[in-house]
C-alpha cells in the first residue's frame, strides 16, 4: 500500500505509520489514515495514506483507489462544511471527534444521498476517521461471512442437549480442519492445545460450567504450527437455569500475539542499547576528562609554546582512544606525542590510558629518543593477552640546544611543518602501528625548528574522513596553516586551533601544535639579523 | 544513516579460495570479514585470497582485522595473499607501515638522507 508514493507525505519516515498499516489490516468497517498537507501554518489538505481492507467510500471505490488521494480534491463537497472544520479541529487538538449522521450532496443518481457518521482520532503524525454508513445495503449474512473472515474469527455452538455441536466455516479454517470431518470434541482440542497452555483451557472451561462467560487465549499446534486463539464462550440457559447450549466465539490472534511480542521485543532492545550508549559515552566522557585534561590555552615547555585541541567525534559512542603527550624528558628535553587506538568506546578509552602512562613513565625515567619510546609502546600492546589492541602514534623530542626536533612515527601519518606560509608533510620515516607485528622498525629523523615554524602533530580524524583520499582530507589544514604563516599574527596558536574546529562525525581528533617559545626566539632573533616578519610574531600567543 | 556494511562473495577454483569483498572495512564490519575469512581457512586450508577490490574504505580497525586473519592463516599453516588493493585502502596500509608484512611490496621509503621535509606541494 502507497509503495509507489514516492514523494508524498506518506513516506516522510513516520516510523508509526507501518504499525497503524498493520493494524488496519485486522479491521473489519471503514477506516482510513490521513496526513494533513500544510501550506505554511495552514492544513489546505489532507491525503489518505493508509486504509483498512474492506473499506469502501462514498463513491464506491475500493481501498486501492482510495490510498493516495486528497479529501480536497476527491471529496470537494466536504471542504466547505462542518466536516471539513471538524477534521481539521481533530487533528489540531488532538480531541477524539464525532461528525454526524450527515450526508454527502448526491453524487450521482442516488435517489437518496447516503447518510455518514464519522469518528476522527489523531492517530500519530495524522488522523484516523472511522465511518458508518448508515444505509448500508450489503446483504447482512455476506457481511457476517466477510468479517468473519477478516477478523479471522470463527464460532461454534453446542447444543447440550441434543449433544450436537455446529462450527462455522472459519472455525475449520482456523483449526485447519476438513469441515467434511465435523466439528472437533472438547477432547480433541484438547489435544491440540500447547500442554503448556491446557491448565489455562480447562480452568475457562470449568468457569463455564458454574455460569461464568469464558475469555481465555491459548495456544494450538495446527498443520505444524503454533495458533494463538482467543476464545470468548457464555452458556446459553433455560428458564429454571439448566445451560442448554454454549455458544463460541474463536479468533485467531496469531498476527496480533507476534506483533505485539515482536514490538515489545524491538522496544526492550532499542531502550537497554539507548541505555548502555547513552551510559557508555558518559563512562567515557569521564575517562577522557580523568586521563587526558586538554589545556585551555597554549602553555610553554622548555624552549616550547604548545597548544592542545581535542575535537570529539560528533557521535559520542565513537569517541575513544585519541591521547596527546606534551612534557619535559628526564633529561631536559621536550616530548610530545599524538597517538590514536584503534576502535571506540570504553576498551579503546582503556587501551589509550594504559598507553599514555606508560609513555608519561618511559619518558620521564628512561628515555627520550621517540624510535624506543615507540618500540616500547609496541612490546606493550602485545602483551596484550587479547592481542586485539592496535594503535597509531607520533612521537616528537625537541632539543633545546640544538633547536632540533626529532620524531618518529608508529603508522600515524606524518606532523605538518610551516614555514612562511608554506606548509609540508614531513617525509615519514619507516614505522609500523604499534601492536601489529612482534619486532618492527622504527626510526627517528630530525629537522632544525626556526622562528615562526608552526609544528603540527594531529590524529587521522582531521584528515580521514570517508570518501576522500587521505591528501584531499589535509588540503583544508594545510591551507589554514599557510594563511596563518604567511604574515604575522599575536597568536597563530590560538588561531590555529579555533580554525581547526570542525569535528569529524566519525572519529576524535586530536591536535598538538608548537612553535618556538617567543622569548626563547626572540633571544635568538638577536643574533640573526632576521626579519620583522617573524619578530611580529613574537607577540604573546 | 544507514549501517556500514561488508558483502562478501567466495570464488573457489581448484584449491584456491579467494573471498571478494565489498564495502567499508572498520570497526563495525571487520569482525565479520574476519569470522568468514577464519571460516574459510578453517574449512580448506591452504592460501586464502582476499580480493579488496570493492573495498572503499579501511581504518586502522580494518587493518587489525587483516592483521588477525593473517595470524590465523600462519596457525594453521596457511597463507592470506591481499589482492586488487587500490587507493584509500592501499595508502591506509601504506601508512599503517604493515604493507610489506602483508605482502604487498613496501612502497618506496619517502625520506630523504639529511631527513630535511621535501619542498612545499604549493
Amino acid at each position: 500500500v502507497g509503495d509507489n508514493q514516492a514523494d508524498t507525505p506518506a513516506n516522510t519516515g513516520a516510523g508509526w505509520l507501518p504499525v497503524v498499516r498493520e493494524l488496519l489490516e485486522q479491521l473489519a468497517g471503514n477506516h482510513i489514515v490521513l496526513l494533513p498537507i500544510s501550506q505554511g501554518e495552514e492544513i489546505v489538505d489532507f491525503e489518505i495514506v493508509a486504509a483498512s481492507p474492506q473499506v469502501v467510500d462514498s463513491y464506491g471505490r475500493p481501498r486501492d483507489e482510495m490510498i493516495g488521494s486528497k479529501l480536497r480534491e476527491t471529496y470537494a463537497a466536504v471542504v466547505k462544511g462542518e466536516v471539513w472544520q471538524a477534521y481539521r479541529a481533530a487533528y489540531l487538538h488532538g480531541r477524539p471527534t464525532t461528525v454526524g449522521p450527515f450526508s454527502y450532496p448526491a453524487t450521482s443518481v442516488e435517489v437518496s444521498p447516503p447518510r455518514f457518521t464519522v469518528r476522527l482520532r489523531r492517530i500519530g503524525d495524522g488522523l484516523l476517521a472511522s465511518w458508518n454508513r448508515h444505509d448500508d445495503l450489503r446483504e447482512p449474512k455476506e457481511r457476517i461471512a466477510q468479517t468473519e473472515r477478516l477478523a479471522n474469527l470463527g464460532w461454534s455452538e453446542r447444543d447440550l442437549i441434543a449433544g450436537t455441536t455446529s462450527w462455522s466455516d472459519q472455525l475449520y479454517r482456523i483449526f485447519e480442519r476438513d469441515p467434511a470431518a465435523g466439528p472437533m470434541s472438547p477432547e480433541e482440542i484438547e489435544a491440540v492445545t500447547v500442554p503448556a497452555d491446557r491448565p489455562l483451557r480447562r480452568r475457562a472451561t470449568e468457569r463455564l460450567s458454574v455460569g461464568s462467560p469464558a475469555d481465555v487465549t491459548y495456544r494450538i499446534r495446527v498443520g505444524g504450527k503454533i495458533k494463538h486463539v482467543r476464545t470468548i464462550a457464555d452458556t446459553i440457559r433455560d428458564l429454571h437455569g439448566r445451560p442448554m447450549r454454549i455458544f463460541g466465539i474463536v479468533q485467531d490472534v496469531t498476527a496480533r500475539v507476534t506483533n505485539r511480542t515482536r514490538l515489545a521485543q524491538v522496544e526492550q532492545r532499542l531502550h537497554e542499547q539507548q541505555q548502555n550508549l547513552a551510559a557508555e559515552s558518559r563512562l567515557v566522557t569521564e575517562l577522557q576528562q580523568i586521563i587526558l585534561p586538554i589545556p585551555l590555552a597554549p602553555f610553554d615547555l622548555s624552549g616550547l609554546r604548545v597548544a592542545v585541541r581535542y575535537l570529539p567525534a560528533e557521535q559520542a559512542s565513537r569517541i575513544g582512544g585519541d591521547w596527546f603527550h606534551a612534557g619535559v624528558a628526564f633529561d631536559g628535553s621536550v616530548i610530545l606525542a599524538v597517538g590514536d587506538v584503534a576502535g571506540h568506546g570504553i576498551r579503546a578509552a582503556a587501551t589509550m590510558a594504559q598507553l599514555r602512562q606508560a609513555f608519561v613513565t618511559l619518558s620521564t625515567t628512561a628515555t627520550s629518543d621517540p624510535d624506543e619510546l615507540l618500540r616500547y609502546l609496541n612490546r606493550l600492546l602485545l602483551a596484550d593477552p587479547d592481542g586485539a589492541s592496535i594503535a597509531s602514534a607520533v612521537v616528537a623530542r625537541f632539543d633545546r640546544a640544538s633547536q632540533t626536533i626529532q620524531w618518529a612515527q608508529a603508522g600515524h601519518p606524518a606532523p605538518l611543518h610551516t614555514r612562511k606560509g608554506a606548509t609540508t608533510q614531513l617525509a615519514r620515516p619507516p614505522g609500523t602501528l604499534l601492536g601489529a607485528l612482534p619486532d618492527p622498525v622504527y626510526t627517528t629523523t630530525s629537522f632544525t625548528i626556526r622562528p615562526g615554524d608552526l609544528l603540527l602533530l594531529y590524529t587521522d580524524g582531521l584528515i580521514e574522513r570517508r570518501g576522500r583520499t587521505l591528501e584531499e582530507g589535509l588540503t583544508p589544514v594545510i591551507a589554514t596553516l599557510n594563511e596563518l604563516t604567511a604574515e604575522a599574527r599575536p597568536a597563530p596558536l590560538a588561531d590555529l586551533l579555533s580554525q581547526l574546529r570542525r569535528a569529524n562525525p566519525r572519529d576524535d581528533t586530536c591536535i598538538l601544535a608548537a612553535r618556538l617559545n617567543p622569548a626563547e626566539a626572540a633571544s635568538e632573533q638577536m643574533a640573526d639579523a632576521g626579519s620583522h616578519i617573524i619578530a611580529g610574531s613574537l607577540q604573546q600567543t | 544513516v544507514p549501517w556500514p556494511k561488508l558483502a562478501f562473495q567466495t570464488i573457489r577454483s581448484g584449491d584456491r579460495v579467494s573471498l571478494a569483498v565489498a564495502g567499508e572495512l572498520d570497526l563495525a564490519t571487520g569482525p565479520s570479514l574476519e569470522q568468514t575469512a577464519i571460516g574459510l581457512l578453517r574449512e580448506q586450508p591452504g592460501e586464502l585470497i582476499l580480493d579488496l577490490r570493492q573495498v572503499t574504505f579501511c581504518d586502522s580497525s580494518g587493518i587489525a582485522s587483516l592483521l588477525r586473519i593473517q595470524r590465523a592463516a600462519k596457525r594453521t599453516g596457511s597463507g592470506l595473499r591481499l589482492q586488487n588493493v587500490h587507493g584509500l585502502v592501499r595508502q591506509v596500509l601504506d601508512l599503517g607501515g604493515v604493507s610489506g608484512f602483508l605482502g604487498l611490496g613496501e612502497s618506496a621509503p619517502t625520506l630523504r638522507p639529511d631527513g630535511l621535509p621535501p619542498p612545499s606541494p604549493s
